[in-house]
């Protein structure tokens, strides 16, 4: 569990803000919904297909970031688990889990996976990740792919089945490339090594069996060990973190369907494509600029097909945790049900606040406040918003 | 279970080399006993990842039976949940002994760190 503690400046601003916020916004941390969950049913009717498209009209746009796993993302579901293999056998295991014992794809299936990992001989050293130019091992590392499956409500409806990738295709926060952070974590972490060796360990020349003492006892330096190394990272990620909140990226996502009629292979047809694609540029020390760009393509039966894209333009001014920002999101929509396309824009600025890992108080002026605004209320997204939270990479709160 | 090196050569000098494989930071520390003694030496520690230096080599007595202990710390925060590979080559004169290549596999944890202790008995 996440604990996200309060800063501390935070918490003695806090009230102030919850006072002063009576134009923020509570935005949801949802993405659009153009997807299975929503308008999965073949059943429904014309009626509620455009109520849906309405609705997601309605909400423009709440999250623009690369999602994190995009297959769930389209599917538009947060999968209980995600099988996360780390070797070849264990994504054989973890695809075999997606299909049931006859031959159907199996409800709330969901796997994420690097090819890197899972794809023997595909492995590559530190200083191969840190090779300076066009590195396509770098790419290759930063490449997840999943996979899941979702059921719409109702028995009789059928299956999709999403797969995606995602790509890191540039990214100066990286820590990983950065020569004093590396050195920083390989002095730390080298602190958590044992003094000496575990006593009672037995003689070359005369081999004896390890008792279960013994096996325990290392078990439980192993685990100190870890809790250790755990401790300083999450330390020096922080750190790093705060100190490259703004650093230059850009990430691309894709995700596709396939509509599985009574869940099986054999009866399917295409459900509809995403892309997602965000490029944050650096600007000196206290500012970021962001562009955000999601292009659907959603088929299901005829009726309902329509493609729509999200755009949006942000810039931030501040740090890590106070930021002033302005942006303006919009969305254009092609073939929307009842004929022709549909369109969205909004603006705002404003300012917000950190108050804890990956949760923002938002505050501000434009469309998206006023359309949402609510007395007394204080908005807490709590989602990796423009994907510039201090999560994006490091994880820390983990 | 600790790997079983050998057999050794008792009249040259056995070389350790430590090196990472996966692009995780990996330190190390090393310890060695001789035969007959219940006492660990410091062999040696260190890191890898940060660029400045390649594979660490140690250089130890060639004595039959003698042990080496191993500890080695693998850590990503940036990938959590993902396999490590670390390998320690045991060599002399150049040539890897017989079974002197011992890989070191494991899985980080949710921080990305994980860590590994073990013992080599040489032959």
């Amino acid at each position: 569990m996440d604990r996200s503690p309060l800063i501390p400046p935070v918490r003695a601003t806090l009230l102030f803000l919850a006072a002063l916020a009576s134009g923020a916004t509570p935005s949801a941390a949802q993405d659009i919904p153009l997807d299975t969950a929503e308008l999965a049913s073949d059943d429904a009717a014309d009626a509620d297909s455009s109520d849906a498209v309405r609705s997601v009209l309605a909400d423009v746009v709440t999250a623009y970031a690369v999602p994190d796993m995009p297959a769930a993302t389209f599917l538009g579901t947060t999968p209980a688990t995600i099988a996360r293999p780390a070797t070849g056998r264990d994504f054989l295991v973890g695809l075999a889990s997606g299909v049931d014992e006859n031959g159907r794809a199996r409800q709330g299936f969901a796997l994420e996976a690097s090819p890197l990992a899972v794809i023997p001989g595909l492995g590559i050293s530190l200083d191969q990740y840190r090779a300076a130019g066009f590195n396509p091992r770098y790419l290759l590392a930063n490449l997840l792919l999943s996979l899941g499956a979702a059921q719409a409500a109702g028995d009789t409806a059928p299956t999709t089945l999403a797969y995606g990738l995602r790509l890191t295709v540039f990214d100066a926060g990286d820590p990983m490339r950065d020569p004093e952070f590396l050195r920083a974590l390989g002095d730390s972490i080298a602190r958590c090594r044992p003094r000496t060796p575990l006593g009672g360990i037995p003689h070359a020349d005369r081999p004896t069996q390890l008792t279960a003492e013994l096996r325990d006892l290392m078990d439980e330096r192993h685990d100190r060990a870890v809790r250790c190394m755990g401790s300083h990272t999450r330390k020096l990620a922080r750190r790093y973190a705060r100190a490259h909140w703004n650093a230059s990226n850009v990430t691309l996502a894709y995700a596709g369907g396939e509509r599985l009629n009574r869940s099986s292979f054999a009866e399917r047809r295409h459900a509809g494509d995403r892309v997602w694609v965000t490029a944050a540029l650096r600007a000196g020390t206290a500012a970021q600029a962001i562009a955000y760009v999601d292009w659907s393509h959603v088929r299901d039966a005829g009726i309902r097909s329509y493609s729509a894209v999200t755009y949006g333009a942000r810039v931030n001014v501040g740090s890590e945790a106070v930021n002033g920002f302005a942006e303006l999101l919009g969305q254009e929509r092609f073939h929307a049900p009842g004929g022709g396309g549909a369109s969205g824009r909004s603006w705002s600025a404003g300012v917000e606040l950190r108050a804890a890992m990956s949760l923002w108080i938002s505050a501000g002026l434009g469309e998206r406040f006023r359309q949402t605004a609510r007395p007394d209320a204080v908005a807490v997204i709590a989602s990796l918003r423009w994907g510039i939270s201090l999560g994006s990479r490091l994880s820390p709160g983990n | 279970m600790p790997a079983h090196v050998g057999p050794i050569d008792p009249t040259r000098p056995i070389d350790i080399e430590i090196a990472g494989l996966s692009s995780h930071v990996i330190a190390f520390a090393l310890w060695s006993r001789l035969p007959d003694r219940d006492t660990w030496t410091v062999l040696g520690q260190g890191r890898t990842g940060d660029g400045t230096f390649g594979p660490h080599i140690l250089t130890l007595d060639g004595i039959p039976h003698a042990q080496i202990y191993y500890w080695i710390a693998a850590s990503n925060p940036a990938r959590p949940h993902a396999a490590f590979h670390a390998r320690v080559r045991i060599s002399q004169h150049g040539a890897v002994v017989s079974h002197g290549e011992i890989d070191i596999h494991g899985t980080t944890d949710a921080a990305g760190n994980e860590s590994v202790e073990e013992w080599i008995d040489l032959l």
